[in-house]
């Protein structure tokens, strides 16, 4: 019978994790199992033989680099469908600067239909709507557990830097529940 | 308490969704688990596409450096010589390494004080 290599057991361990992550940040199953792929590929091939200790920082600050390699490979591509004339308003939109940009989950949910949607659902769709940064920092640190100081290395990022777009992710979702039934759940 | 509370919740989400994959998502993570192990152990990382980019990046960049070279030889004043950049961008350097030092670092520092501690 097979046995499992160590760090086989750490990637069976947080491979969910990290397509989650990673789904949320590219919205693309597809693109999300490349991302983790890689992911492990990188952190196999060059780092399997570092302390276990070290496997997790490692793990997500390769996850988190890949992710934001998309999105600047998406912004170059929009930007030279633009420079081709091949552009559309909504393609324009996305550059950098969407690292940055805010959105509200209630565009993604019709009012109407609010009352339906079970808290966790509702959560989900918030938390994918975050700022790619203030998404990052808030996985990272309330959901992950990792400390202020392990964020700003796989983020890489100070840890003022990180300190701010987690509590701008607090704030922007608290925002984006103000409509929802569990508003006074959450609201200070 | 409001944000501890709202933090939970969206724990409670995030591993909803992680609980709650579907078989086939579960079945490609293998797949792609078992695949990136697989080349790992066969020593294909240097012809993942990535590496391909990077190789390809590397002599671009080393290509313009010798047709700047040429071109502009006045621009090469500096105390290392063009021959000495050339080496440099041709070297086999682990870009990624180099990339990933500080983390290194940071975490070596980490690693220390956190066993100084325990």
């Amino acid at each position: 019978m097979k046995t499992l290599t160590d760090i086989e057991k750490f990637l069976i361990k947080n491979e969910k994790r990290a397509f989650v992550m990673a789904r949320i940040a590219t919205k693309d199953e597809d693109v999300a199992l490349d991302l983790v792929q890689d992911t492990m590929l990188k952190l196999v091939s060059k780092y399997s033989k570092k302390p276990s200790a070290e496997w997790p920082p490692l793990f997500y600050r390769i996850l988190q680099s890949r992710i934001t390699d998309w999105y600047r490979r998406q912004g170059t591509q929009s930007r030279w469908r633009n420079w081709l004339g091949q552009s559309n308003n909504e393609e324009d939109e996305f550059n950098d600067s969407v690292l940055e940009n805010q959105s509200n989950v209630n565009d993604l949910l019709p009012d109407e239909s609010l009352q339906g949607f079970e808290l966790n659902t509702i959560l989900e769709s918030a938390i994918s709507e975050l700022p790619v940064r203030q998404k990052q920092a808030f996985m990272l640190r309330a959901w992950q557990e990792f400390s202020t100081k392990e964020t700003s290395a796989m983020m890489k990022c100070s840890e003022g830097s990180v300190k701010t777009h987690y509590s701008r992710a607090i704030a922007t979702l608290k925002e984006n529940l103000k409509d929802t039934p569990y508003k006074r759940e959450f609201s200070q | 308490m409001k944000d501890k509370k709202l933090t939970s919740a969206a724990k409670a989400a995030l591993n909803e969704q992680t609980e709650n994959l579907s078989s086939d998502t579960q079945q490609r993570l293998r797949l792609a688990r078992e695949q990136a192990l697989q080349r790992a152990d066969k020593g294909l990382w240097a012809h993942s596409p990535s590496w391909k980019w990077l190789s390809g990046a590397g002599a671009g960049i080393a290509l313009a450096s010798v047709i700047a070279f040429m071109i502009v030889p006045n621009l090469q004043s500096n105390s290392l010589s063009p021959l000495d950049d050339l080496e440099l961008l041709t070297a086999e350097v682990d870009l990624d390494l180099v990339d990933d030092l500080e983390f290194y670092q940071w975490l070596d520092e980490s690693l220390t004080e956190g066993s100084d501690e325990s």
